[in-house]
């Protein structure tokens, strides 16, 4: 067998240093490429913000819900009367119990003109 | 009719189901005769039927005394403007309007008091509220 210098191995170490190097340097390059930190800085974010923000979301429950709610409550009934006050204006049930007529006969009536049932009543005071 | 009255408005004439008609029938002479010219005075204000139900309320009053008297005093429970009221009793602005009612209905063959009639269909003499109910509801359904 052939008896290689102590020297040769150390060439051979530096080589395989320098390679070790080389490849750090080389994955350093393709990590600054733009998809593994697109996908690294994406999913990051996510979880940890997502559980951070948890402890934070009672401040939301806090105030803000509600006050959102209430703020809705409030624009409904605004936009809402608009439509609903329109149509109760016209309709208001009339108090037939006051409403007091003639008859073509000239005879003395109560309650709706046009009502379905005409109850003549005949009778005296005393 | 005075007994069912009250449930045939509630029920019926308030909803705007029922028109409720009123035909005096003249049957003691000149007392009649005072109440309904009242009741049409009052009906100058739009108070017929308040006084109506005021002078079937106290009708055993009317029998006796100046009955114009009776029913002056009568209407005071009636909110309205009594001088002008006090002034067509005293007229006797009505009488020859009631007295023609009254005629119209002997023409009609209505002799009994009371008579009620339900769209045409007659119930000759005092009737529980369920019996007129009976004629009423169907004709709503």
């Amino acid at each position: 067998m052939k008896r290689y210098s102590p020297v040769v191995f150390i060439l051979l170490a530096m080589a395989l240093l320098a390679v070790a190097c080389g490849g750090t340097v080389a994955n350093t390059a393709p990590t600054a490429t733009p998809p593994p930190p697109t996908e690294k800085p994406a999913p990051s974010p996510t979880p940890e913000p997502t559980e951070t923000p948890l402890p934070p979301t009672a401040t939301a429950a806090k105030a803000p819900s509600p006050a959102a709610t209430d703020a809705v409550a409030m624009e409904k009934p605004t936009v809402a009367p608009t439509d609903t006050v329109a149509p109760p204006s016209p309709t208001p049930a009339p108090d037939w119990l006051s409403v007091e007529g003639r008859t073509a006969d000239g005879l003395p009536t109560l309650g709706n003109p046009d009502a379905p049932v005409v109850v003549v009543d005949y009778s005296d005071f005393l | 009719m005075l007994g069912t009255e009250p449930e045939l408005k509630e029920t019926y004439v308030k909803s705007g189901e029922v028109l409720l008609v009123f035909n005096p029938i003249l049957d003691h002479a000149d007392r009649s005769v005072q109440a309904h010219n009242a009741a049409e005075c009052a009906a100058d204000q739009n108070r017929f039927w308040p006084l109506h139900d005021v002078l079937f309320e106290f009708e055993s009053q009317l029998y006796g005394g100046d009955v114009r008297a009776v029913i002056k005093e009568l209407a005071l429970q009636v909110d309205m403007d009594h001088d002008q009221f006090n002034q067509c009793v005293d007229a006797q602005t009505y009488v020859e309007r009631v007295k023609a009612q009254d005629q119209r209905r002997r023409a009609l063959g209505i002799r009994t008091r009371p008579t009620i009639d339900v769209n045409g269909q007659l119930f000759v003499g005092p009737q529980p509220f369920t019996v007129l109910q009976t004629a009423i509801q169907p004709i709503l359904e």
